[in-house]
């Protein structure tokens, strides 16, 4: 009986682990282009996944519904950067003031969720009309294997737009050297704001992959991005790898407090576990010397 | 073993590696009291890095240092200060948004005796001391020529001035040793004087000085004993005299500066 | 001109305006004795004193000293959950669980602050940020706090057998505390820790390596602060738990570290005064438009959705156009002035 509980908990784990990993690889991608923290990715995430959801309760086909409600999100962000952080940035702001903007962009659009939507909770269902399945000891429901599709896709998606695109390799380029970038032409604010939304959108894409699992709530935001904070330090500070083992890992300690301890310590204990580690090795996992600006 | 220190500040066998290159390797010397010292060498030849070794900014990877017989190779900066050694910076790393005055007051700080409820409540020894402390700045900005900008900020000073604060600042610790990083690079050769003066009177009140710079005017000026550091190692030492006319201190700076070749003494 | 300049000569009627700030705290209790204001108001008052309270003691960590915490929020819930506790189920008098709640704060404060603030940033305020959101859950969590439920019935603070029941009473009290611990904070500036501080402070042209090299030992200062900052904290919690008499988990959720920090930069960072100022501009704002908000409209999600808002705008806004707060409006506008006058004369010599 109890290994049916240990496996069950894994796999649950595992996907809420994929969830905290996507979190992670988006504030990698933020901090490593403009390195600054953003708090706002997680309204992203719940507002793609609300927005799939009110176009799929006005009767929207489901795929129709999700590619628009990501590509808002996208678009949205993009505008948020371009109105609040481009022309901060661009004056010299210092990451910390320009966290704090993003930090106040991210609660006001909670606020506007909250007094739209108000406190009820949005879903959609399952990507594909398939009921949970049954293996041997263990349920897995039927929406967890498209959140591990995912997570999967992103990572390989990254790598192959990193390393195998004209887009990508100009985004290296501007991290890299921000100047000699400059002069062979590119141009890192548009590059930038490409990222933001991006990365945006990325958070949409989970936003609606959740949403066909758990119940979407206009305050979630708060506890996933910070959550996407400590997958990005225990990983080891922009290291993409590193946030997705961070985000699995954190996942599955989650799941199986929730399993063996109980269920209302299910993020303490993770929390409490995490900051010991950091106090310990604040450059995370793979962490090299020089962590995130703030 | 070489030189004729007294021990009063030693290094032994100190080095320091930087992403496998040693910035400084296996160096070894030591220092009188009293004395004005130099450390000179082309630039990259690990002058700052011994800086930081001694007032413990940067970890050692081997060796010791050892100031009036006592080692100081673990210790933190607020405890090599406390034990009387004092620095400057080369980025001159001044205090921006407090005003020269109080630049100069932070120096003091240590020694001040009042405590925490004295301090919160303005009571007690806190005003005496906090006048103490204004007298002292002021004394020490006079020497510097300074106590007319005491208000100002530092930013509002010319280069020369600002050089000038640094050193002020780490005088008012009332130190026994004070190192100074490179402090008149950028300043004119009337500049470069006054500064070798205002040195030579420090020493003269019994301040032990260690001189990291690589413009030989100021040097020569002021030097007791000269040490040639190159790529992290000691290639030469003596008097200014014999530096002079060493052969290997002329080859290593004929890349960057022929100022050694060529002045005259 | 320089920050330094400008403050020497504002400084005599600078005291002036703040001595009037004071002034008109005191004036509005007078006028709410004589039946000249509602009971509203004067509740509002008293949050806008509270907050001021926490504000300040944030206001000393994270502006002149510079120093990241999102941990405020944690150590207010401390505060006002142990004076909850303490006076409902151990029946002591509210002047000793405040005092208490204080003691505790700040222990728990030396405790973390060493093992926590050597290290910058980020991870700082994230470990910080993970802090309070832990211990907003366990207010909800323990079965000591009550758990969702929460405390209730917790006294009024008592002298004697004078209790402070009516609401001005109350006000006044918390106005004398808040008087207290601004002089504290103002001593605390104008000395050598203050100093020390600014000198740290590498977000305001500190160089925290020189002040190592002076003699400062920043661990301690940092420390100092931070136990301060927690004091501070859990003073007002006390204060807030001991007026609304009834605690449940909500008010203590990590967002108020924000809006602490919204408190501090409104008023201006590197004011001491800062923090009195943003809050009683944030405060007065929020609730002067709930309060404005037609009948219909204002539930408790909608003002509450309102409330953050104006928050947002008003965090983004000072972040974006006066970093400076609002303190520096009078130096701004002066800048400006001369600006002016230099360039009419420059025009005029041709």
């Amino acid at each position: 009986m109890l290994t049916g509980l240990l496996q069950q908990s894994v796999i649950s784990g595992l996907t809420t682990g994929c969830v905290y990993a996507i979190v992670g690889i988006c504030v990698v991608l933020i901090f490593k282009s403009a390195r600054f923290p953003d708090f706002a990715q997680g309204t992203w995430i719940v507002l793609g996944g609300m927005l799939g959801a009110s176009f799929f309760a006005r009767g929207l086909p489901l795929w129709l519904s999700m590619i628009l409600a990501v590509l808002s999100t996208a678009l949205l962000g993009a505008a948020c950067w371009i109105v609040f952080l481009h022309g901060p940035m661009k004056r010299g702001m210092s990451g910390l003031h320009l966290c704090m903007i993003t930090v106040g962009l991210a609660m006001g659009i909670a606020a506007v969720l909250q007094m739209t939507i108000g406190t009820r909770s949005m879903s959609l269902p399952p990507f594909a009309k398939i009921e949970p399945i049954h293996l041997s000891k263990v349920t897995i429901s039927p929406q967890a294997p498209w959140l591990w599709l995912t997570l999967l896709l992103t990572m390989f998606g990254l790598v192959f737009l990193f390393n195998h695109t004209y887009w990508g390799k100009q985004i290296r380029a501007c991290h890299q050297r921000h100047l000699g970038a400059i002069l062979i032409g590119l141009n890192p604010s548009r590059i930038a704001i490409f990222i933001y939304a991006f990365a945006a959108g990325l958070a949409g894409i989970l936003g609606v992959a959740m949403a066909g699992m758990i119940p979407v709530v206009y305050h979630r935001g708060t506890s996933l991005i910070l959550m996407g904070f400590i997958v990005y330090l225990v990983g080891g500070a922009t290291s993409l790898p590193g946030a997705v083992i961070a985000g699995l890992a954190i996942g599955l300690i989650e799941s199986l407090t929730a399993a063996f301890i109980s269920t209302n310590y299910m993020d303490i204990v993770p929390l409490s576990i995490t900051i010991v580690f950091l106090l310990f090795r604040p450059t995370g996992l793979f962490g090299e010397s020089e962590p995130g600006e703030k | 073993m070489t030189g004729t220190g007294d021990l009063y500040l030693e290094l032994r066998d100190v080095s320091k590696v930087f992403g496998g290159v040693f910035a400084v390797n296996n160096l070894n010397s030591n220092f009188s009291k009293g004395s004005v010292t130099s450390i000179i060498g082309p630039n990259g030849a690990g002058k700052t890095t011994v800086l930081n070794l001694i007032t413990g900014v940067l970890p050692f990877d081997k060796g010791e240092i050892f100031f009036k017989g006592r080692e100081i190779s673990k210790l933190g900066p607020s405890q090599i200060c406390s034990l009387g050694v004092a620095r400057t910076f080369q980025d001159l790393q001044l205090f921006n948004f407090l005003s020269v005055l109080e630049n100069v007051t932070v120096g003091y700080h240590r020694w001040y005796r009042s405590n925490l409820a004295e301090i919160l409540l303005h009571i007690g020894r806190f005003m005496k001391e906090e006048k103490e402390a204004i007298d002292q700045a002021m004394e020490i900005l006079s020497l510097f020529h300074l106590e007319r900008k005491a208000f100002e900020l530092p930013s509002s000073l010319p280069l020369r001035d600002r050089k000038l604060l640094g050193m002020a600042r780490a005088l008012a610790t009332k130190p026994e040793l004070l190192l100074l990083d490179e402090p008149v690079g950028g300043l004119s050769t009337e500049e470069v004087k006054e500064v070798a003066e205002t040195i030579l009177k420090i020493r003269d009140q019994g301040v032990t000085v260690l001189l990291i710079e690589h413009r030989m005017e100021l040097v020569m000026d002021t030097s007791d004993w000269i040490i040639v550091l190159n790529f992290g190692e000691k290639i030469a030492e003596g008097t200014p005299y014999e530096i002079q006319r060493n052969e290997q201190v002329i080859n290593a700076y004929l890349g960057g500066e022929a100022e050694a070749a060529e002045y005259d003494n | 001109m320089t920050f330094a300049g400008i403050s020497r000569s504002l400084l005599n009627y600078r005291k002036l305006i703040y001595i009037l700030l004071g002034l008109v705290f005191v004036l509005f209790g007078l006028l709410d004795a004589w039946g000249l204001s509602s009971k509203y108001l004067l509740s509002t008052m008293i949050f806008i004193a509270i907050n001021a309270i926490v504000a300040l003691g944030l206001g000393l960590l994270g502006g002149v000293a510079g120093q990241i915490s999102f941990g405020t929020s944690a150590f207010y819930a401390i505060g006002a959950y142990t004076s909850g506790i303490l006076s409902t189920q151990y029946n002591l008098s509210p002047w000793l669980t405040m005092a208490f709640s204080a003691f505790l704060a700040g222990v728990v404060a030396y405790i973390i602050g060493r093992q926590v603030l050597h290290l910058h940033g980020f991870v700082l305020g994230v470990i910080t940020l993970a802090f309070s959101w832990i211990l907003w859950r366990l207010t909800g969590q323990l079965t000591i706090t009550g758990g969702y439920d929460g405390i209730s019935h917790i006294p009024r603070f008592a002298i004697g057998s004078f209790v402070f029941t009516d609401d001005i009473h109350y006000y006044f009290l918390v106005l004398g505390i808040l008087a207290i611990l601004q002089i504290i904070a103002l001593n605390l500036e104008k000395s050598r820790i203050g100093r020390d501080f600014r000198a740290m402070n590498i977000y305001h042209g500190g160089s925290e390596v020189a002040a190592m090299t002076l003699g400062i030992r920043l661990g301690s200062t940092k420390n100092l602060l931070f136990v301060l900052c927690a004091v501070y904290a859990a003073i007002g919690g006390s204060l807030y738990a001991h007026y609304v008499s009834y605690l449940s988990p909500e008010p203590f959720n990590i967002h108020y570290n924000f809006i602490l920090y919204l408190m501090v930069v409104l008023g201006g960072i590197r004011s001491v005064w800062g923090p009195m100022i943003g809050a009683s501009v944030y405060w007065g704002l929020k609730e002067g438009i709930t309060y404005g908000m037609p009948e219909g409209v204002a539930t408790a999600g909608i003002s509450a959705a309102t409330e953050i808002i104006i928050f947002a705008v008003l965090f983004i806004g000072i972040i974006t156009f006066l970093p400076q707060g609002l303190v520096s409006v009078p130096s701004l506008l002066k800048e400006r002035h001369r600006r002016k006058t230099a360039l009419r004369h420059e025009r005029a010599l041709g």
